[in-house]
């Protein structure tokens, strides 16, 4: 059944829920980010479960980097944060930095987009990891965390992880610093890792082996992945259900396999149909115009300056989030 | 036309780099480019696929004069690149164009776009200022940018204007050939495929010849009638697209395909969760 609600701040997705796996391990409640005017996020909503592959897809300035920094609420001081993320329990806005300190790294790893930036270049490997073994696990002697780290970077299948301990970020390939920044993030056997665009500076055949790496791990450690990512070929290949953002808001999420298939909104559409799919010669479908750079009100459906089927309400205000028990979606002309 | 049906050649090019610390004694040598041989028919579009390191930007500078060779010979439309002399350059310019991958880089802030795209007409002697406003005003239009553009600066347009402003300004100077380094992988997805729709319909219109390199397999698949997959500065693979892609006889050009994402899960080559 379709319930359509009446008011977008009501609306936060309940009725999605993974099919496969149960309880959330992260709840995002009508989170809003602001800087100033600028409205980097409004109003998102979306869980996400145990052991489940999530995806959040969108261009760039469209509010998934800030959304993923504001589970960890690691945002510039500048930004004003309103709404409620919920870990395990834990109510990440208004944690204290104690708790936040114990949150980062043990409940919730971080992959950032930039492992070169990640890595400090003046010290091995070896000493970055161990470093951060023996801060996040108090009481751990100094053999313990460099064995720690041997094992996690077998783990993320660094054959030679001896060498590569001893080794310095510059005399790494880009997926070996990728691997080490994933296995950094693992330390602490967190139960929710949050990948920022992991792949996107890497070559395709290596950003195969990270995303397959991944996988494997969240598999192996039951834990949670968010996926962060500009791609939709990525999102199509690994996620189990994906949240497409735009302008700083999610304007779909549902099963990927559904979000494929069954696309509702007109941006979903026309992001999909936009790409080139390899061994399908098809004409280029461009979408009209470009995503708005500043966004300080969102009192319309962002999208509807570029959308092809857009009524002269979606401009009067945003539209509510209709909801189904495996969709949803911000549009009220949407494809059927 | 002219008659030979080949508007770019390289016979056996190399190209190496010495690597390691700048004093070392025993300075490691880099193949950059070792020994490739092909040739870019006249209004087709051409492309070069590899991953980093594999030499295929090194190709497309050398290839535009931009970098020496140590070897070989690169012959475009009659001219000899590793010849070219001063006053040479200057024509071989009128001949060839570049596009660069990222527009935020390659124009200069402190110009208007008009004076931007005019500089090249500037510095060919192509008309006079009258001339070369109302030709500004052509191209703006020709790649679908408003004609006000021409007063205002760079910063004023997003990512996919730039790449239009940097495609007009390379279209200046009337070139028959285009180099595209990536012109569409610093963009937003969304916007890609403006630019990519932009460049057929001036390849249509103008009959230019394209070499466009890209480590993106599925837009190459899209736009390119022959391309060559190059690999630690060799070619590993040359042939028509289609055939290339649906049946690849290296084994890495095979990896190449398999890595490539597919945007439909349905045809995910593994499941979720392994």
């Amino acid at each position: 059944m379709i319930i359509s609600s009446t008011d977008a701040c009501e609306s936060n997705g309940l009725a999605v829920s993974s099919p496969s796996q149960g309880e959330p391990i992260l709840d995002v409640r009508d989170l809003s980010v602001r800087f100033g005017s600028v409205r980097a996020v409004t109003n998102v909503s979306f869980r996400v479960s145990r052991g489940e592959f999530f995806g959040i897809v969108g261009e760039s300035g469209s509010g998934k980097s800030i959304t993923a920094r504001s589970i960890i609420k690691l945002l510039p001081p500048s930004a004003r944060v309103e709404g409620r993320i919920t870990f395990e329990g834990t109510d990440i806005l208004s944690a204290s930095p104690d708790e936040l300190r114990q949150l980062r790294g043990s409940g919730i790893g971080f992959v950032f987009q930039d492992a070169v930036a990640a890595l400090d270049p003046v010290y091995t490997i070896g000493y970055q990891l161990v470093e951060a073994c023996r801060a996040k696990m108090p009481g751990v002697s100094a053999s313990q965390a460099h064995s720690r780290a041997l094992s996690l970077l077998a783990e993320v299948g660094i054959s030679d992880p001896e060498r590569c301990l001893a080794s310095y970020p510059h005399q790494l390939s880009g997926g070996m610093k990728q691997r080490v920044v994933i296995a950094a993030a693992l330390i602490a056997d967190p139960q929710l890792i949050i990948a920022d665009e992991p792949t996107t500076a890497l070559d395709v055949t290596v950003q195969k082996q990270v995303l397959e790496l991944l996988q494997k791990i969240a598999a192996a450690r039951g834990a949670a992945v968010i996926l962060i990512t500009h791609d939709l070929g990525v999102v199509a290949e690994v996620c189990d259900r994906t949240a497409v953002f735009y302008a700083g808001t999610v304007v779909e999420e549902a099963d990927t396999f559904t979000l494929f298939k069954e696309a509702r909104h007109p941006y979903t559409v026309a992001l999909i149909e936009s790409l080139p799919v390899l061994g399908v010669r098809k004409a280029f479908k461009a979408i009209p115009g470009s995503p708005p750079k500043v966004v300080e009100q969102l009192e319309q459906c962002p999208f509807a300056p570029r959308c092809d089927r857009a009524l002269p309400e979606c401009g009067a205000r945003l539209p509510p989030e209709t909801v189904s028990p495996d969709h949803r979606y911000r549009c009220i002309n949407p494809y059927t | 036309m002219m008659s030979s049906p080949d508007i770019i050649t390289l016979n056996n090019v190399r190209r190496t780099f010495r690597s390691g610390h700048t004093f070392s004694w025993r300075p490691r040598i880099v193949k950059a480019v070792d020994g490739i041989s092909f040739s870019v028919r006249r209004g087709e579009t051409f492309g070069i696929v590899g991953e980093s390191g594999s030499g295929k930007s090194t190709t497309a500078r050398m290839i535009c004069g931009l970098e020496r060779f140590d070897s070989g010979s690169i012959i475009v439309d009659g001219i000899d690149v590793g010849r070219l002399r001063r006053g040479d350059r200057l024509k071989f310019r009128k001949i060839l164009q570049l596009v660069f991958q990222d527009p935020y880089a390659a124009l200069n802030p402190h110009w208007k776009v008009g004076d931007l795209i005019a500089e090249g007409m500037r510095v060919h002697g192509i008309g006079d200022r009258r001339e070369r406003r109302k030709r500004v005003l052509a191209l703006l239009d020709q790649c679908g940018l408003p004609s006000d553009a021409a007063n205002r600066y760079p910063f004023e347009f997003s990512g996919g204007q730039r790449q239009r402003i940097c495609i007009a300004r390379a279209l200046a100077v009337e070139p028959r050939i285009l180099v595209l380094d990536e012109p569409v992988s610093a963009l937003d997805v969304s916007i890609q495929a403006q630019i990519l729709i932009l460049l057929q319909t001036l390849q249509r219109e103008l009959g230019l010849t394209y070499v466009f390199i890209s480590h993106n397999l599925a837009v190459v698949e899209q736009l390119c009638d022959r391309l060559i997959v190059m690999k630690s500065g060799r070619i590993v693979e040359t042939g028509p697209t289609e055939e290339v892609i649906h049946y690849p006889s290296h084994e890495y050009t095979r990896t190449l395909v398999e890595a490539t994402p597919i945007p439909e899960p349905s045809r995910r080559r593994r499941p979720a969760h392994v």
